[in-house]
């Protein structure tokens, strides 16, 4: 039922009123922690164009949610378990390819997606938690969940910050990273694996179908504005941050699905960036968006 | 103009100092091989061209010096460094992604990531260093600048600042002039002669012969193997070249530098 105000209340009171509520706090704390580490995460998917692999982990990772709901098991864990050995499997599968990547990887994640629907689908409540899983609802985490979240998304936003050198070294020109002696095929696989903990990480704000779209719209909207990858990031994370809270309060006083409600202000500050960037800028960005 | 053809095999070393000496390497990718025992000595501070037809295995010898390829057979002997800090480096006109956020100075402050290592940041003594190998290369007021708003001849003067910010004691240059106007090549040649003057060894893949005549102290003459090896004046023959290249040209000095004339290619 939706939430309804009193017409005297004021502004304040009607940015207040959804924290009144310990779901809502704790809904707001973990899509902020989700936006941010997806935005972190996001600048390397748009510049490396890494969109297509975030979309097949996140649809991996459901094999080990539903193998860890039928067993009692973590779903997180479950979840990271899988996202990470399909990380591991596209990373193998680019590194020495006989396949097409993307065929190889359209493969992959089909099959783990089937058969976590096919291990599920002996549940009972099966069509209720598949939705759930598949588009996300912030509005039921847990404390445990909200800790896990907060510790995941400190993992990959800390292995990122101390190796963002790194990272940017090799996302930029990898013939050269390698002839100065860094191994670009170790920092390929820890981006995509750091990529397999996110999924997992936004899986109960998001679902494994909208966590792509937070991986790259933040970062492509703070690609419009920056000139620098840490500018790019601090902004993309400002940029997540602040639509998820939009998002929420937009589900919460329009009675909507709060995955799908961060997911649309999101991609409507994209639009409005994307209307008043310099044309360039905006057809590099739309660039960097369809390539796979 | 000389005329007299060269003994094929290696030159006798001379009595300086060798920064690398490579032995009998044997190197190749899928079973081809483009290196088929390459053996060459680079005298400390010399400054070498490195010449050879498209194809004769000069960016493949780069990479297994770098270690980026395996070896089938054969030694590499440097005198200074370890790893990969030994080789400052310059890769051909690489694929650069353009929109890549990056500016000027943060490109050539890559060239300080590996002697950092993970987890450390540059100091101010590595920002001073980008500074300087920026005002080297002419390009100290560009900082700022993305990469991608740079021309061609800008970025590569920007990369070759990389390399040199990597102060390694080799430089490995693979045709860092290609795609550079000519004021700009005489003042990169001039920077890499002052560097090899003070002791940096460097190694460059070109294919200006008038270039090499006039300006570098040694020359390597590589077509799978090292063809003739030592100082332009005693290698550059038109026997030598034409071994090199598979052709038959003919070499034309006038007013001091060397130019080879194409009468048409023997393959």
């Amino acid at each position: 039922m939706p939430w309804t105000l009193d017409p005297t209340t004021s502004m304040l009171g009607w940015l207040l009123a959804p924290l009144e509520f310990d779901f809502m706090r704790r809904a707001v704390l973990a899509s902020v922690l989700v936006g941010a580490v997806c935005a972190v995460v996001g600048a390397f998917v748009v510049l490396k164009g890494l969109a297509f692999i975030g979309d097949a982990l996140a649809h991996a990772s459901f094999a080990g949610v539903a193998v860890a709901l039928v067993a009692q098991g973590n779903i997180y864990l479950g979840g990271a378990l899988a996202a990470v050995f399909a990380a591991l499997a596209i990373a193998f599968v680019g590194q020495r390819a006989r396949v097409r990547a993307d065929t190889a990887i359209g493969i992959v994640f089909v099959a783990m997606l089937s058969f976590g629907v096919l291990v599920m689908s002996r549940l009972r409540n099966y069509s209720a938690s598949m939705f759930e899983f598949l588009f996300g609802n912030v509005l039921t985490v847990s404390p445990g969940d909200l800790a896990l979240i907060a510790v995941g998304g400190g993992l990959v936003v800390g292995t990122i910050v101390l190796l963002y050198k790194e990272f940017l070294f090799v996302a930029f020109d990898p013939v050269m990273a390698a002839g100065a002696g860094l191994k670009v095929a170790f920092y390929d696989t820890l981006l995509l694996v750091l990529l397999a903990i996110t999924t997992t990480v936004a899986m109960r704000a998001l679902g494994i179908i909208l966590v792509a779209a937070m991986l790259v719209t933040p970062a492509a909207t703070a690609f419009l504005y920056t000139r620098r990858l840490h500018h790019l990031m601090l902004l993309a994370v400002g940029i997540a941050t602040g639509c998820s809270v939009v998002g929420l309060y937009v589900s919460f006083y329009g009675n909507f699905a709060s995955g799908a409600s961060i997911v649309l202000v999101s991609v409507l500050v994209f639009l409005i960036s994307l209307a008043i960037a310099p044309r360039a800028r905006g057809r590099a960005a739309v660039a960097a968006l369809t390539r796979h | 103009m000389s005329t007299s053809p060269l003994p094929e095999q290696q030159r006798a070393p001379s009595a300086k100092p060798f920064a690398l000496r490579v032995r009998d390497l044997r190197a190749g990718y899928r079973g081809v091989l483009a290196l088929d025992g390459v053996s060459f000595d680079l005298p400390a501070g010399s400054l070498t061209a490195l010449i050879g037809p498209n194809g004769a295995g000069k960016s493949t010898l780069f990479q297994a010096l770098l270690g980026l390829l395996p070896l089938q057979t054969g030694r590499i002997e440097v005198a200074d460094g370890k790893g990969a800090l030994r080789f400052g480096y310059l890769p051909q006109s690489s694929a650069l992604d353009l929109e890549f956020p990056v500016t000027v100075r943060d490109v050539v402050a890559m060239g300080r990531y590996a002697r950092l290592g993970p987890g450390r940041w540059p100091t101010r003594r590595d920002w001073a260093v980008v500074e300087e190998c920026l005002r080297q290369v002419g390009m100290a007021d560009y900082g700022d600048r993305p990469i991608g708003e740079l021309s061609g001849g800008q970025r590569q003067r920007v990369l070759l600042a990389r390399a040199l910010a990597q102060q390694a004691p080799i430089l490995l240059l693979d045709e860092p002039v290609s795609g550079v106007d000519t004021l700009s090549q005489q003042a990169v040649m001039a920077l890499l002669a002052s560097l090899a003057a003070q002791g940096t060894t460097i190694l460059m893949a070109t294919h200006d012969l008038a270039a090499v005549s006039e300006r570098f102290t040694h020359v390597v003459c590589l077509n799978r193997r090292v063809i003739a090896q030592g100082p332009p004046e005693a290698v550059l023959t038109e026997s030598v070249l034409n071994q090199t290249y598979h052709s038959r040209m003919v070499l034309v000095r006038v007013e001091g530098k060397l130019y080879a004339v194409d009468t048409g290619s023997d393959d």
